[in-house]
């Protein structure tokens, strides 16, 4: 078992970590690992979460309150919200622990330091050791000490959210939430961003890498409402072999405490918000992920701007592509019929005779 | 008057026995072309070998009957399909309650040839997307017995519960016809990567490195273990696991039944029940009760999660435990890919991806295929078996096992007008017989039927072997322990599972005598079922005489990181309850300490 740490910064963590501060955190410290370039950051662990619930008498306080619930099987979204209401203030409204305040906010001040900053922007985000519907909350362009741990009280409460609630009690999990990690990010300021597929989602083929892109921050593409970039990349030669270029009339940028979709001036609507070379930058970068992590690639990435290139291509996220992991692509399908037919023929009859005693069949 | 023209039970009863017709003297006809007649059959095949899996005890003739017909049709039309290039399909018959097979053998060069060509063609899909196509057949499946779930037998017309006999003979054959696919397909991915393991790594499947790369993995029969886990926490939240820990599972529900905390846990437990309640404790024959109909079943699990102290622990333990192991196994596969050259990763990253179906299908289906749709052909049976007893078709309603589909069609629209008690009661005087005999004297009958001079041997080298079917190179023959000197273990066996572990032995030879089981104890037995499961989360480790690494045994070991040995053959006559046992399952070794 890993010594149980308060904080670990994102480059001494690696996937093993997971049950000690989370997924998201132990997958960026993974990416590290690996060799992705991230934006720096730290994570606060389960336990140190567990040490506010103790330190403030709230795991008393829960457990009292949740037991006193009973059972919730069938109660309506109503309760559920009135519930969430209660239990989030109940987080929220604690103070914070000098000695948890003092763990977060030194290491805040470190973050700051290393990047010339007294406040540093930092983004928010829950870190459980699974993932769970409507329990990722994410808070963006977070400043300063008092704002920091005002939202880490949020994220734990995170856990909470009447949507969180249902599916617990819906899926007879306890309620009583305690692997809560958090990650707290350097805000990238993001000229674009967006997603990269080594493996066609919808077709399985995996000989290409697919990447779409809008300006501003990632929240722009990954919700997918609006008509952003495509780039089709030759996975073999990394030659651009098709794009779109979409009419990108909004996209998301930091504002004052968040995040908020705007306009996209319109001499930048019609344009490609990636060069060519950062398109084969991140199709490199993806196609050798996806050879070290040996399954296809779901990743997130973002160009800083002001910082020069390659150095500006930041990755915040990668994970097996989901429903293109699940299916083989033909070449190689072919390729293990072909192996599977020919073993049957090899199979040697001979050394199975004169070691027999009996048969047991089971089907 | 009716009772002046047509002659009551009893009277008709006396006068068979008048005429002396009495079992010995009447021809045997369970299974009606299936039977098994050495004359005639041997000719043709050869060698027809006893199932002992699925007919052990013997099976009764309604169940003989179904099988044969249906699990043949299935697996014949799965290899026509597949085009298995050695193997036409199985020809099944039925003789002493056993189910016995033959192996219908390619012989033609040139014909292979055309047959692997088409079997490389069908293999295809399931390579690439071989969860899609079972996710799709779960569905039919599932769309299947739901339909006929709603249909309630005890108050259907006559014609109307002879059409659901109908459909549950179309549901069971549905079932078949899907069932062989899933199989011969991983197999032959898990053969193939076992061979290419040897090959490059000098690594077998009983090594942990081939092994860890094949578990880890979620299936619906672990969800259902799990959701009774759930029950038995709630039981435990809501301060009502006294009724658990005091009653005999008989007694728990009518304890419960008169609490109101207990009421209403019920509820739950019923709304369970109708879900997922539709289950045969056991897995080849119609004659014992699913879990819908003899709920003591089920509630007897949750007592053991209760009693055990399983239900007081914060996670589920096998949630815990398969995260530890989906993690190991990225790993090992990761490792793996690291050795590969470049040009095999591609195709063997598939190839991993369906072996790895061998174990998770292997599981998984028994519960969707058998469990399940016996567990509607044992209600719609039995509901057509009351109106016969009530009047006086049969002498009791289970004596409907024992009939045929076509003599329970004879009879169903006017039941007291056909006298099939002549039938039953022969049979069963048979069927109890060849069971007592099972039970008295272990196997009585041949494991084969078989022309060649030289018996079992030849049989298997001449008639078994060359089919090259996935499911007889893998289950069927298994591997063979190797003698291992230089370990000094009292008995060897194959790996099932990985890991050593310590502790006083258990033999247990019958699922009845499965509760005597304690935690921390090895569990020594001949092989296990799915209805066994339980006992992998008391056990320290688990020796089973037979089996190979892709019985149940093995895979529930392997998910549940028990250390398990498989086909020690002798452990269940060398090893007695008490001694205390060092199983080296990586090894295959098994040491008794305390001779």
């Amino acid at each position: 078992m890993k010594e149980k740490g308060l904080v670990y910064w994102f480059q001494d963590l690696c996937k093993d970590y997971n049950e000690i501060v989370g997924k998201k955190c132990a997958n960026l410290g993974e990416m590290f690992q690996i060799g992705l370039r991230i934006p720096p950051g730290f994570a606060l662990s389960i336990e140190l979460y567990r040490k506010f619930i103790r330190d403030t008498g709230l795991d008393k306080g829960l457990e009292r309150y949740i037991k006193g619930l009973g059972n919730l099987n069938g109660a309506g979204i109503k309760i559920f919200e009135e519930i969430s209401r209660k239990l989030r203030t109940m987080v929220e409204q604690k103070e914070m622990p000098a000695t948890v305040r003092e763990v977060i906010i030194s290491n805040y001040h470190k973050l700051s330091q290393t990047h010339g900053k007294k406040n540093m922007p930092v983004s928010v985000r829950s870190s459980g050791t699974e993932s769970r519907p409507g329990m990722f909350e994410t808070y963006l362009n977070v400043t300063g000490e008092n704002e920091l741990i005002a939202t880490v009280k949020k994220v734990w409460s995170s856990s909470y959210t009447p949507r969180a609630l249902a599916f617990k009690v819906n899926k007879r999990l306890p309620i009583m939430a305690d692997k809560l990690g958090v990650a707290i990010v350097k805000m990238v300021n993001a000229r674009s961003s967006g997603i990269c597929f080594t493996i066609d989602p919808v077709t399985g083929d995996n000989s290409k890498i697919i990447i779409e892109a809008n300006w501003g921050l990632g929240e722009g593409v990954v919700s997918g409402s609006e008509s952003i970039d495509a780039f089709i990349v030759d996975k073999n030669e990394l030659k651009i072999i098709g794009s779109h270029v979409g009419k990108k009339s909004k996209c998301v940028v930091q504002v004052d405490n968040g995040a908020r979709w705007v306009n996209v001036p319109s001499n930048m609507q019609n344009i490609a918000c990636l060069a060519m070379e950062e398109v084969v930058e991140i199709a490199k970068t993806a196609k050798s992920t996806e050879e070290k992590l040996g399954c296809p690639q779901d990743m997130e990435w973002a160009f800083e701007e002001g910082v020069p290139f390659p150095n500006n291509l930041l990755w915040l996220q990668t994970r097996p592509a989901k429903s293109a992991y699940s299916k083989a692509h033909t070449a190689s399908s072919a390729e293990v019929a072909d192996r599977i037919t020919s073993t049957f023929r090899e199979i040697d009859v001979s050394k199975i005779k004169g070691r027999l005693k009996a048969i047991k069949f089971k089907f | 008057m009716m009772q002046e023209r047509y002659a009551s039970p009893e009277t008709r009863v006396s006068k068979w026995e008048a005429q002396n017709l009495r079992a010995e003297n009447a021809i045997w006809d369970a299974a009606p072309g299936y039977d098994l007649i050495p004359e005639v059959d041997l000719p043709l095949f050869h060698s027809l070998f006893l199932d002992g899996t699925h007919s052990s005890p013997p099976v009764t003739p309604l169940y003989g009957y179904m099988w044969v017909r249906h699990c043949g049709l299935g697996n014949k039309w799965a290899n026509i399909s597949l085009s298995l290039p050695r193997c036409y399909g199985w020809e099944w018959r039925y003789k002493d309650g056993g189910l016995y097979v033959a192996f219908l053998i390619v012989d033609d060069e040139k014909e292979i040839k055309e047959r692997e060509k088409k079997f490389k063609q069908a293999l295809v899909p399931y390579i690439e997307d071989f969860g899609g196509i079972w996710e799709n057949n779960k569905k039919i499946l599932m769309d299947t017995y739901d339909q006929l779930k709603q249909f309630d037998p005890d108050k259907a017309s006559p014609l109307d519960l002879q059409k659901h006999i109908w459909k549950l003979d179309e549901a069971y054959q549905k079932m078949w016809e899907i069932h062989f696919f899933g199989q011969q397909t991983s197999y032959s991915a898990w053969i193939l990567l076992e061979e290419e393991m040897k090959k490059r790594f000098g690594l077998n499947d009983q090594s942990p490195e081939f092994q860890n790369m094949m578990r880890g993995f979620e299936n619906e029969v672990y969800r259902i273990d799990k959701k009774l886990w759930l029950l038995a926490k709630q039981a435990v939240d809501m301060n009502i696991d006294h009724f658990f820990k005091e009653y005999a599972s008989e007694k728990i529900l009518l304890e419960l039944g008169q609490d109101p905390k207990g009421s209403e846990w019920l509820k739950e437990f019923m709304t369970f029940l109708h879900t997922n309640g539709w289950r045969m404790v056991r897995m080849n024959d119609f004659v014992d009760p699913y879990w819908l109909e003899q709920p003591n079943i089920p509630i007897k699990l949750i007592k053991d999660l209760i009693v055990g102290g399983v239900a007081e622990k914060k996670d589920y333990p096998l949630d815990i435990k398969r995260k530890e192991l989906s993690m190991e196994r990225e790993k090992t596969i990761k490792k793996l890919m690291d050795k590969l050259p470049p040009q095999d990763k591609d195709w063997f990253q598939s190839l991993i991806k369906l072996a790895q179906w061998a174990s998770i299908y292997s599981e998984e289906h028994d519960l969707y295929c058998e469990l399940s749709c016996q567990a509607l052909m044992r209600r719609g049976y039995l509901a057509v078996g009351k109106r016969f007893a009530q009047e006086g078709t049969l002498d009791r309603p289970d004596d409907i096992f024992m009939l045929n589909p076509w003599e329970i069609e004879s009879a169903i629209l006017l039941p007291k007008f056909n006298d099939l008690r002549w039938i039953a009661r022969r049979r069963r005087t048979e069927w109890e017989k060849w069971v007592t005999r099972f039970t008295n004297e272990g196997e009585f009958r041949p494991a084969v039927y078989t022309d060649r001079p030289e018996g079992f041997e030849e049989a298997v080298v001449k008639d078994l072997l060359p089919s090259l079917d996935p499911i007889c190179i893998k289950i069927i023959i298994g591997d063979l322990p190797v003698p291992k000197p230089q370990l000094d273990a009292d008995l060897i066996g194959l790996c099932g599972s990985p890991g050593v572990a310590e502790g006083p032995a258990r033999v247990i030879i019958n699922y009845e005598d499965l509760n005597q089981l304690k935690p921390g104890e090895v569990l020594v037995c001949p092989g296990t079922n799915p209805a066994w499961t339980p006992a992998f989360s008391l056990a320290a480790a688990v020796i089973a005489d037979r089996g190979g690494t892709l019985s149940h045994t093995a895979i529930i070991g392997r998910e549940y990181g028990l250390p398990v040995i498989v086909n020690t053959f002798t452990a269940c006559e060398q090893i007695r309850t008490g001694q205390q046992i060092r199983v080296d399952a990586t090894n295959g070794a098994v040491f008794i300490l305390d001779k």
